[in-house]
């Protein structure tokens, strides 16, 4: 039982003293004696009131502007000259209060932002205060599990069965310079992997690890050619250095998640996920070592463009790329392993020549998802639609090996426009697709300010109706998870800091009020950068999409009726545009302009053309 | 030699109480001076905690002997040895008595009270220290009734204004001006006590003036035997004149005692304070300390703190160093010193009466 003390407390405030009323709720329950002051109060009147009451402790609480130094200074000489001292102890709190400052104005204690109840009750009880538990142990979700993937329209079902009956048919045949590479790949995974665990002689396997590094490249292009024949690297690029990597390591074991934060408030989801793609996988790191202190459950890599344009992967521990980060299978596996283990990790295939072996990197490091979009990779991402459509099945049927998911972009984001009928007929062949080849999708993309929308005019009234129509023209063909971005608010953001975190946050509060399952959130300075992003501006969306879910909690959005209107037309035009596709075969459809025409924003890509090939029938 | 403590006091921040403590560090470093240093706040540090403006750097030198708060010692740039770890608590936790092994940087954040600072100083005396300073912190003054003699930083961060800065600095040095009673009894007072003539005393039930009701409660038991009014607490001003002007003519051939001029300083309206010194002379009366404390001399500093609407934030300004220094020797009984002119050893041979 702890004896009772006397406490005065004591706004020097004008109008602020929630803080010192919060302090007193909490020591009277413990059952102290207190005295509470009127805000504003003077030095003189603290001690006048301190030496009646003798109390025990003074708790005071102001805010420091210049002058306030001197006006907290003043009253610990007044209680000290009034021979209060040493009898009193003297307690600061403000939001700019901190030990040192508290020190400097002598007083025995100082409370700033954050502080809570119990530990300033701690103090005064003389007890050692042990803050309560927050490390949120946190647990990963896989939110498709949640699914049934019924699709409701028949109509729908039906031409969706027919075109990925025609895809698979189509692809069954042929391969790409991407999927012989990935074959061997394997092979050579598969030889590393044992000499490393010391189950095969390095001597005996050597001969067969350099006929099949041979056949690697008789695959790549120069780039790739030269970076293994010769060593060169591409331009800037370096390797990491041992001792980087030592240090790295260190640094990663170093970091204790003793408080991963909390993004969603009440809510179990969205889940968020930060990307990155610095070029530096030390950097990427550490962002992401920070997004999952603020309360990430997933993270992106982001490739350097050219990437998707070359044909081969290069190998080791490479940095300094400078626009995304190189997906070598150590690079990803690096990063995979200094995150937290319930931290969701991707790895996009949803475009250029490589898909097929990253996704066997994507599942030998343990990633949870890929990315995954038929038309979208080659109407907007610029790989040739035949390459695309036959990298992609063998993608996902090594998705399906090491248990992933993929999310499912479409073509109405980011420089395309197709008309989101298009965008959403495209994301469910790719997505059911995926479904028949044991990988489940998660749809998207949502929450960006549509090309589309800029020309039809869908969103110059506002940014909700026109996301929730998406959302629930989804809802209305299948039961599957949704995934908005990315990032969201795309198109929205602008150079300004506060602009570009605001409207992030309010897409955000979007998704949850229409119970989207996952979002990706970019930074505020995501399209403005001019250069690897800051970390600053990362922290800048994590807490205003916080502060966003802080202040909707359960409550909803309410869209206009129109939403809903939209959402009915545009089943009714997915299921034309599927069946135009079920019609011409998908890829030629692609190429037709099926899923979006040249006017629409959709330029076949020309990236991989004419390297899809019969496939030999030895294999 | 003895040994001899000397406090700095400032007006208000930035002063420059820590840059005359440093000067004078300086000196009795050039005497060979055994030298302790500690601070009652938190001295030293790079950037100051309210404008963010940079601060002096405490540099200290090898042997000397500082007291300040464990997390300090643990993140000074100078290798120090802990000599002695003492009970007095501090925000940033125990005070500990280190020597300077290897010169470097430090933060002071030493006892916060008069009862640390005395029993902090006493031990760093022990340890032979002919020179004890005692930093002091934003306009504090309390904790400093203890040391042997103080020297007072003012300048334009207190006010910018030279010729009210100059009447300011008057008031506080006739605060000082005042004897010390030869009554051994009124230092012994823990309660306001009334003397009167044939011997008696009474105590009254609360030791300082902290409102018009205690001035009142006073003047209510004064009658024309009474001699002498010992004040051992706090004389808050308007209290204080509430009560000179409410025994009028009464104060003749009466003595007010304080217990030291911290207890008057502590109000920070200096001008009042002076006001009713003034008015206890004029009237007849006499106005005194139990304990001296006596002010060996005042630095001045140009510098202040100056909010910028532009930028929003404070940026560096000053004031004519020159007609400072001339504006306040004028206003000052006590020797006024322009310590940014490197004049430490003023300070040390005014302490040791050196010529």
């Amino acid at each position: 039982m702890v004896a009772e003390k006397k406490l005065l407390l004591a706004p020097l405030d004008p109008v602020h003293n929630v803080g010192l009323r919060i302090i007193d709720k909490g020591l009277m329950e413990r059952g102290h004696k207190t005295v509470l002051l009127p805000p504003d109060s003077k030095p003189e009147e603290v001690v006048e009131a301190a030496l009646k009451n003798q109390v025990d402790f003074i708790l005071v609480s102001r805010t420091m502007i210049y002058g306030a130094a001197e006006i907290l200074g003043r009253l610990v000489d007044l209680v000290e000259a009034a021979g209060l001292r040493d009898r009193t102890k003297l307690i600061v709190g403000g939001m700019t209060i901190t030990p040192e400052l508290a020190a400097e104005l002598g007083f025995d204690a100082g409370y700033g932002p954050g502080t809570e109840v119990d530990e300033v009750v701690a103090y005064i009880e003389g007890t050692r205060y042990v803050p309560a538990k927050r490390t949120q142990i946190k647990v990963k979700k896989r939110l498709e599990n949640e699914y049934s993937y019924r699709v409701f329209h028949k109509g729908i079902e039906t031409l969706l069965k027919k075109i990925t009956d025609d895809i698979l048919s189509w692809a069954e045949k042929r391969t790409s310079p991407g999927i012989e590479r990935a074959l061997l790949r394997e092979k050579i995974l598969e030889i590393e992997h044992a000499q490393a665990e010391g189950k095969i002689s390095r001597k005996k396997t050597a001969n067969r690890l350099r006929e099949l590094n041979t056949a690697y490249l008789d695959h790549c292009d120069k780039i790739v050619v030269d970076f293994y024949k010769s060593g060169r690297l591409p331009r800037i690029v370096r390797v990491l250095e041992a001792m980087e990597i030592r240090q790295l390591k260190k640094y990663v074991a170093q970091i204790k998640m003793t408080a991963a934060g909390r993004i969603q408030h009440v809510l179990e989801k969205p889940l968020i996920f930060a990307q990155y793609g610095t070029g530096c996988p030390i950097q990427d790191i550490a962002h992401m070592k920070a997004a999952e202190h603020w309360g990430i459950d997933g993270a992106i890599h982001i490739d350097p463009s050219w990437e998707a344009r070359a044909e081969g992967l290069l190998d080791g521990y490479l940095t300094h790329e400078e626009n995304g980060t190189l997906p070598t299978f150590k690079n990803l596996r690096l990063i995979k392993e200094s995150l937290n283990p319930a931290t969701l990790y991707q790895v996009r295939l949803h475009r250029g020549l490589n898909s097929p072996e990253k996704a066997l990197f994507a599942g030998e490091i343990g990633a949870d998802h890929t990315k995954t979009a038929l038309d979208y990779g080659s109407l907007g991402g610029g790989t040739d639609p035949a390459r695309l459509t036959v990298d992609t099945v063998y993608s996902l049927r090594t998705a399906a090996k090491y248990h992933m998911a993929t999310q499912i972009a479409s073509n109405n984001q980011l420089l395309c426009g197709s008309p989101i009928f298009k965008s959403i007929a495209g994301a469910l062949v790719t997505a059911y697709l995926s479904l028949r080849l044991g990988v489940k999708p998660i749809l998207g993309s949502l929450f960006v300010y549509s090309p589309e929308a800029m020309i039809t005019g869908k969103m110059d009234d506002n940014y909700i109706d026109y996301n929730a129509a998406t959302v629930y023209a989804y809802r209305r063909i299948i039961d599957a998870p949704l995934w908005g971005g990315e990032p969201i608010g795309f198109n929205t953001q602008t150079e300004d800091r506060v602009q570009s975190a605001t409207t992030t946050a309010l897409h955000a509060a979007l998704s949850a009020s229409l119970n989207v399952d996952h979002i990706s959130i970019g930074t505020t300075d995501e399209a403005y950068a001019r250069g690897p992003i800051a970390l600053a501006s990362r922290i800048d969306t994590f807490k205003a999409v916080k502060e966003a879910f802080r202040f909707l909690g359960k409550a909803k959005i309410r869209p206009r009726s129109r939403a809903q209107k939209w959402a009915r037309e545009t089943v009714e035009r997915v299921e034309e545009t599927l069946r135009e596709a079920a019609e011409i075969g998908f890829v030629e459809s692609l190429y037709k302009g099926t899923f979006s025409t040249r006017n629409e924003g959709g330029y076949p890509g020309r990236f991989g053309l004419n390297t899809v090939v019969q496939r030999l029938a030895h294999r | 030699m003895s040994s001899v403590t000397i406090g700095v006091i400032g007006t208000a921040k930035n002063t420059g109480k820590t840059t005359t403590a440093i000067e004078i560090m300086k000196e009795a470093l050039e005497s060979k001076l055994p030298l302790a240093v500690t601070g009652i706040g938190y001295d030293g540090e790079e950037i100051d905690n309210v404008t963010f403006l940079p601060k002096p750097r405490y540099n200290i030198h090898k042997r000397v002997i500082i007291a300040t708060a464990e997390e300090c010692g643990k993140t000074a740039n100078a290798k120090l040895e802990i000599l002695k770890k003492t009970d007095i608590d501090t925000t940033l936790g125990k005070v500990t008595i280190y020597r300077v092994k290897e010169a470097g940087t430090i933060v002071l954040a030493g006892p916060n009270t008069g009862r640390g600072v005395s029993s902090v100083t006493r031990v760093l005396r022990n340890m032979g220290a002919k020179l004890v300073i005692v930093d002091g912190s934003i306009n504090r003054i309390a904790p400093m009734a203890v040391v042997n003699g103080l020297v007072l930083s003012t300048g334009a961060a207190r006010e910018a204004d030279i010729r009210k800065l100059a009447l300011d600095t008057s008031n506080i040095v006739s605060v000082f001006d005042l004897p010390m009673v030869c009554n051994n009894s009124a230092a012994e007072c823990t309660t306001i006590t009334l003397f009167q003539e044939n011997g008696r005393k009474l105590e009254l039930p609360f030791g300082s003036l902290l409102t018009v009701v205690d001035s009142e409660g006073v003047a209510e038991k004064c009658d024309k035997k009474t001699k002498t009014i010992v004040i051992p607490g706090v004389a808050e001003a308007e209290s204080l004149m509430h009560l000179v002007k409410t025994l009028g003519n009464d104060v003749c051939r009466k003595t007010i005692v304080f217990h030291d001029p911290t207890k008057l300083l502590v109000n920070d309206c200096h001008d009042i304070i002076a006001d009713c010194i003034s008015k206890i002379k004029s009237h007849g009366g006499e106005a005194a300390y139990a304990k001296a404390l006596r002010l060996f001399a005042i630095t001045i500093n140009p510098f202040y703190p100056r909010y910028s609407n532009v930028y929003q934030d404070y940026e560096p300004a000053y004031v004519d160093r020159d007609e400072l220094l001339e504006k306040i020797s004028q206003a000052s009984s006590v020797p006024v010193i322009d310590v940014l002119r490197g004049n430490g050893r003023k300070i040390i041979d005014i302490v040791y009466r050196r010529k």
